[in-house]
């Protein structure tokens, strides 16, 4: 009886060190909804990128209590995340891949804590371009955070972990898409938001 | 991936195999299939855009919205609603967005499964998940949007339990899932086309 005590307790709180592929994300109702209904123009997206100095892991895993999450067919995370926006906008009706602006990306912190029993958290930090015929309209870095319930039990918390954490390649993009910088800088009439290097803080998104 | 989908049913059956518990899912009988006839479709239905997205408790669950975006596809093209579907924009601008959320209803379901597996089976116990659908329409962009919200549930027994008298027994988790989706989401169909704005 013992015996089968700890093998029911291991197979609850350890249940094996799973390696997950992140699938290619969906677009979602809110985000498609928010660049649709924008009044922007068609744009690319370019490249999105480990930015420089970062640790190269960041880009390729995380991991929830020993169980290592990555991008489904060896991919980056800023790619997915590249990914992740180019669904977007095409499900707006807002892509293409000829158009004379475009966005791109940078990853600066990628994080996930899974291995507090009660609560676990995730941090992106990403610095959003937007170019245009050489000239740059938009520059800032944005952050998304994001905590919620854990468990004891790790059947529970490494599920929880891989849906929140994922979600908030979706979450990051949905604050992008509701800064009013970001999106006059994509309208057709834009002026020049920003210029130079200088990368500033993203507002808070409503 | 329904695992990682519903929770609560994870761990019991991790149980269940661990320490020689038996599982068996019965999906809710509060909600029945909707047959083609029920729906109020228009006299000449146009295309829609469609998005769909699994939650567990409230977090986009990616395996699983890709797992049954297909099964929820169909169920939106055989309602007869739509004249195609499609994940792109189409003409005219409509579009349709589903949402099943696999939310708690048995809180202790894992001290529950535990004593299950401890006592071989012997101490029977029974858990429920549940699912919120959230269907929105929008038949224009910037137009009004619709929504209906529809309930369902699947009961899972581990060890000497008796079924369920509210549950269709189902032979496995595929089909409890699958069953369970295409009635959650063909009720919230049906909801949305008896709403007169969906005509209009």
């Amino acid at each position: 009886m013992t015996r089968v005590a700890f093998m029911a307790l291991c197979a609850l709180l350890l249940p094996g060190c799973v390696s997950v592929k992140l699938p290619p994300p969906q677009a979602v109702i809110e985000n498609t909804v928010a660049l649709r209904d924008a009044g922007i123009d068609k744009v690319n997206v370019g490249n999105f990128t480990l930015a420089a100095g970062k640790d190269k892991g960041i880009d390729k895993a995380v991991t929830a209590r020993g169980s290592p999450i990555s991008v489904e067919g060896g991919g980056s995370f800023s790619g997915f995340l590249r990914q992740a926006l180019i669904n977007d906008l095409t499900s707006a009706g807002k892509y293409d891949a000829a158009a004379g602006t475009a966005i791109e990306g940078e990853l600066f912190e990628n994080s996930l804590s899974a291995a507090g029993a009660k609560k676990a958290s995730a941090v992106l930090v990403v610095r959003f371009v937007v170019k245009s015929k050489g000239e740059t309209r938009y520059d800032k870095q944005v952050r998304q955070d994001a905590k919620w319930d854990s468990s004891f039990v790790g059947a529970i918390a490494i599920p929880d972990a891989i849906n929140h954490y994922s979600e908030q390649f979706r979450l990051i993009l949905l604050r992008l898409y509701r800064d009013p910088e970001f999106l006059k800088a994509l309208r057709p009439a834009a002026k020049v938001a920003t210029s130079g290097d200088a990368t500033r803080e993203a507002a808070p998104a409503t | 991936m329904f695992k990682s989908s519903s929770i609560k049913v994870a761990g019991l059956l991790l149980l269940a195999l661990a320490t020689s518990g038996c599982a068996t899912m019965y999906v809710d009988n509060g909600l029945k299939t909707v047959s083609k006839s029920e729906f109020m479709a228009p006299p000449e239905p146009h295309p829609v855009q469609l998005l769909f997205t699994f939650q567990t408790k409230g977090a986009a669950n990616a395996r699983a919205t890709k797992q049954l975006s297909e099964q929820v596809t169909k169920t939106v093209m055989d309602s007869g609603l739509f004249s195609s579907v499609s994940t792109e924009p189409v003409a005219g601008g409509a579009m349709l967005s589903v949402r099943i959320n696999n939310v708690p209803v048995t809180e202790d379901a894992f001290s529950k499964g535990f004593a299950t597996g401890l006592t071989f089976g012997l101490a029977g116990n029974q858990v429920t998940d549940g699912y919120v659908c959230t269907v929105n329409y929008q038949s224009v962009a910037g137009g009004p949007m619709l929504e209906t919200k529809v309930r369902h549930a699947i009961h899972t027994t581990i060890g000497a339990k008796k079924a369920p008298d509210n549950g269709v027994k189902a032979k496995s988790i595929l089909e409890a899932v699958n069953t369970m989706t295409t009635q959650i989401v063909g009720n919230g169909l049906k909801e949305l086309s008896n709403d007169p704005r969906f005509l209009q």
